[in-house]
Formats: C-alpha cells, sequence, structure tokens
C-alpha cells in the first residue's frame, strides 16, 4: 500500500508540473466546471450506483456485481453527464474518432 | 508497396497497438493464475534491467533511421536511404553483440549486487539473447518507418506478441512442476522466441521490399560524415530515455527490496511485487489504451496547429483533449476506487491485490492526466520538459518508495513532507 501511495503521488506532481509548462506556453487554463466538477459529480453518481449493486449481488457472486456494477455505473455515468450538459457532440465524436476513426482536425 | 499517408500510418501503428494490449491483457491474466504472483515478480525484477540495456544496445540508432532514411527519400536519394540503413544496422550488430558480451559475464554480479532475488537468475539468462534480435529489429522497423511503411511494423509487433503468448504459456506450464521460478522462464523464452518470429518476419519483409526500390541517387558523404548524422541523432535519445528507463526501474528493485526491510520474507515480498506489477498496474494502466492513443495524436495535430500559427487551434485542441481525459479517467477511477477486490478476484483470482488497485487509483486521474500533457508538450516541440518533470517526479517516488513501503516511523512524516513540497511547487 506504502508503494502504492508513492507511485500515486509521482503521478500527481508529474500531471501538476506538466499542467505548469502548458500554462505557461500556451497559457492553458482548466476549466474547472466543465473539465473537471460535471465529471466528478457523475462519477460520484456512478459509485452510488456501483455502492447499490455491491450491496445487494456481492453475497450471491462476485462476477455478477462486477458485470451488473459495470454496465449499469456506465449507463448512470453517461446519464448524469448528459443531463448536466458536461459532454458535447463533439467530444463523443473526437472519443469514436480515437477509438476507430481518425483524430482529424 | 506505395508510401502510406502519414495518417494511415499511424493508424495501422494504434490499431496494432489496440490488438496487442487486448491480447497482453489477456496474456497477462493467464499467465498470473498459471505461475502466480511470485512468477510474474520474478520475471518484473529483471525486465527493466534488460530494458535499460537495450536502450544502451540500440543507442537511439532505430530513431536516427527512421529520420534520415526520410531525408534521403524526400531527396530521391534511394541509395543514399539503402547505405545509411546499412551503416547503421552494422553499429546496431556490434553494439548489440558487445552488450550481450557484457550482460552475459556481468549477469553473477547484478545477482549479487542488484537483484533483490536470487531465483531470478536463470529467467536473466534467458532473457538475454533477445538483445541482439530486438536490436537488429528496431532497425528494420526504424528503415520501413523512414520509408513511410508502417505496415511491417504493425504485422510483426502483432505476430511478436502473438507467438509471446502462445510460447510463454506453453514452456511455462511444462516447467511448472520444477517451481514458479522455472515456470519464469518461459515468461522469460517467451519474449525471445516472440522476438526471434517478429524478426525473420521482418527480414523477409525487407527481402522482399528491398528489390522493389529502384537504384536511383548515390553517396553522397563520407563514412565518418553518416556516422556523426546517426550518433547526433541517437546519442541525445539514448541520453533521455536511458535516464527515463532507469528511474522508472527503480521500482523493480527499490519495492522489493523494502518490502524485505519491512520483515517480509523474500517469496511474500516477491508476491506482493507481482501483485503490483503484474495485477493491480495492468488494471490501472487500462484506460491509458485511450490517453496514450490520445497523446500519440495530439502530437501531429498540435504540431500542425502550431506550424500555422494558430495559437487558438492549439488551446482548443488541448482543452478538447483534456476534456476527454478527464471525461475518461475520472469514471475508470471511481471503478478502481469501488471495485478494486472484485476485479482483481474475478479476472486474475488475486482478490487481496484490490488494496494496492484501490490505493493505486488515487492517483488515476493524474496518470492519465499526464500522459496526455506530454503528448501535447512533445506536440508543442518542447519534449524536454516533460522528460525533467518526470525526473522531479522520480525524485518524489523515490522517497515515497525508500520510505512508505517498509511503513517505518519516519513514514509518517514523509507524506506530509512530499505534500508540503508540492504545494510549494505549485506556488513557483
Amino acid at each position: 500500500m506504502g508503494s502504492a501511495i508513492a507511485l500515486g503521488f509521482s503521478y500527481i506532481v508529474m500531471a501538476i508540473l506538466n499542467y505548469l509548462d502548458l500554462k505557461k506556453l500556451i497559457g492553458y487554463q482548466i476549466d474547472w466546471s466543465h473539465d473537471v466538477i460535471k465529471p466528478a459529480l457523475a462519477s460520484i453518481g456512478m459509485g452510488a450506483i456501483i455502492w447499490q449493486v455491491k450491496l445487494v449481488l456481492l453475497p450471491f457472486s462476485a462476477l455478477l456485481t462486477l458485470i451488473v456494477a459495470l454496465i449499469l455505473g456506465f449507463i448512470a455515468y453517461l446519464a448524469i453527464l448528459l443531463a448536466l450538459g458536461g459532454l458535447h457532440r463533439k467530444d463523443v465524436y473526437r472519443i469514436t474518432e480515437i477509438i476507430g476513426k481518425r483524430f482529424k482536425s | 508497396m506505395s508510401r502510406q499517408s502519414f495518417v494511415y500510418g499511424a493508424l495501422v501503428l494504434l490499431a496494432a497497438s489496440f490488438i496487442n494490449r487486448i491480447i497482453g491483457f489477456v496474456y497477462q491474466i493467464l499467465m498470473i493464475r498459471l505461475i502466480k504472483p511470485e512468477g510474474i515478480g520474478l520475471f518484473n525484477m529483471v525486465f527493466p534491467i534488460y530494458i535499460l540495456v537495450l536502450v544502451l544496445a540500440t543507442m537511439g540508432i532505430p530513431v536516427a533511421i527512421a529520420k534520415l532514411v526520410a531525408e534521403e527519400m524526400a531527396k530521391n536519394n534511394i541509395q543514399g536511404a539503402k547505405r545509411i540503413f546499412k551503416i547503421s544496422l552494422t553499429f546496431i550488430i556490434g553494439l548489440s553483440t558487445f552488450f550481450t558480451i557484457v550482460l552475459v559475464l556481468g549477469a553473477p554480479l547484478l545477482l549479487e549486487y542488484v537483484f533483490p532475488n536470487p531465483k531470478v537468475y536463470y529467467i536473466f539468462l534467458c532473457l538475454i539473447p533477445g538483445v541482439i534480435v530486438v536490436s537488429i529489429c528496431s532497425a528494420f522497423r526504424g528503415y520501413f518507418q523512414g520509408l513511410q511503411q508502417m505496415t511491417p511494423t504493425a504485422v510483426t509487433q502483432t505476430l511478436e506478441q502473438l507467438v509471446r503468448v502462445v510460447t510463454g504459456l506453453l514452456i511455462a506450464y511444462i516447467l511448472l512442476p520444477r517451481g514458479v521460478e522455472y515456470a519464469a522462464i518461459g515468461v522469460s523464452l517467451g519474449v525471445v522466441i516472440g522476438e526471434i518470429a517478429g524478426c525473420i518476419t521482418m527480414v523477409i519483409l525487407y527481402l522482399r521490399f528491398r528489390d522493389k526500390l529502384p537504384a536511383v541517387g548515390g553517396p553522397s558523404e563520407s563514412l565518418s560524415q553518416t556516422t556523426v548524422r546517426i550518433f547526433g541523432l541517437g546519442i541525445p535519445i539514448t541520453l533521455t530515455r536511458f535516464i527515463s528507463t532507469l528511474l522508472m526501474s527503480v521500482d523493480a528493485i527499490l519495492i522489493p527490496q523494502r518490502l524485505q526491510a519491512s520483515g517480509m520474507s523474500i517469496s511474500d515480498a516477491t508476491s506482493i511485487y507481482g501483485q503490483l506489477i503484474g495485477i493491480a498496474d495492468t488494471l490501472f494502466f487500462t484506460p491509458t489504451m485511450i490517453t496514450i492513443a490520445l497523446a500519440t495524436a495530439l502530437i501531429p495535430a498540435i504540431s500542425d496547429a502550431l506550424a500555422l500559427n494558430n495559437h487558438r487551434l492549439v488551446l482548443s485542441r488541448t482543452s478538447e483533449a483534456l476534456r476527454i481525459t478527464t471525461v475518461i479517467g475520472l469514471p475508470c477511477t471511481a471503478t478502481f476506487f469501488l471495485l478494486p477486490k472484485e476485479m482483481c478476484g474475478v479476472l486474475f483470482g488475486y482478490p487481496d491485490a484490490g488494496v494496492i488497485l484501490g490505493t493505486l487509483a488515487f492517483g488515476g486521474p493524474f496518470l492519465y492526466f499526464q500522459q496526455t500533457t506530454t503528448g501535447i508538450l512533445q506536440g508543442l516541440g518542447e519534449a524536454f520538459k516533460p522528460f525533467k518533470n518526470l525526473v522531479i517526479a522520480s525524485v518524489f517516488k523515490i522517497i515515497g518508495l525508500y520510505y512508505l513501503t517498509s511503513i517505518q516511523p519516519l513514514a509518517f512524516w514523509v507524506l506530509p513532507l512530499l505534500w508540503a513540497s508540492l504545494i510549494l511547487l505549485w506556488q513557483f
């Protein structure tokens, strides 16, 4: 656990330093509301669903818990994110491009 | 074979990378179930050293080949491109042979002073032939990339992975009754046999392709001038890669050593390390398939915008990429945090590894964020900045690993100190 904390901490340091460099070079600023808070709220909503599924199904089967929690969690995340206006059509297009098509300008 | 467009080439490599990651993930699940985290831990203690030697043995020459061959092709000097490849290949064969001999002779010393577990000796010896094979193969890959032919690289990488999986699992299964350290030899042999298969295929593709290129142009510089150009490009690449790989390899030595310092047996320390590397890391790094793909695609996209001097486009691509990173990264992190034991248990059969995954999860959004930002910085032509940041982050990592892994009384002070340093860094 100690090793995992140390590794996680090094990712935080690197992410902050990279961000500071980007800020200095191109003036990039995180849009906290759109880029962080909305996905974070949707993740919390997803987490609540996963937690409930875990409570109900875990005594029966870990495999079933995992499958149901992942499916319902994903649906909940997407629904909350869309409801909050945290996902644009352009973002969906980009994500599908990265997965299957090209990242064009 | 006609020249492939940049986008098509990138897509071919991306598709191959996706297929390889999926095959690799399935292989990891099967291998952990077969040779247990201890076997995976043993292999992963020696593998970073092997990668480190590969960095030295290739000396950045494959990247130099790709760049110089592309330059000669742009001038339509095909003979010049072939000449650069042949000279580079000679250097690579010489260097990799030298480092192979050094490794064979130096293996007992590494066993005594570097490797935290003596059981790794034969696992390491079985990996050594891979140095020559991978080095030669990477020279051919550089040549094809210089010719803007990405298909040979993609095909051989996938073939390598398939052969590695089949032979690795087969040999590990056969050797398992002799003990887990022998079964782990299967992983090493799988790597080397896969690389031999890839290299042979690459040579066949080269021989088929060679005669299709017309004999246009000729040598426009002396041997010493070409050598200076090759190493002028290769040595700086090697320096940054060597330091990055060295810093990333520290985990393989430091974690098992510090676990032993906390009172664990060698076998338990190796097993815990295997759970970290083989199970928790495998799951934790799965979303990086997307962020690495994003970073790869971003480098040319940002460079294009920069070349057009379009600052707004640079900014919009940056924020779009980072928004996608958080949209994907945050739910993945939440899932790792909430279902770690279920994931590790169902997929790998080791629910205990969930403790490590659950702890790693808090760094998840930052890992994915730093990969995308690294791609953006490279696209901006500032490749040194992420390297510098990696060095700084690694210093924090090494201090953290040293004190937190063995949980000494001092460890309780280390985390607040690290946080304080981070806040200071943020301020400046």
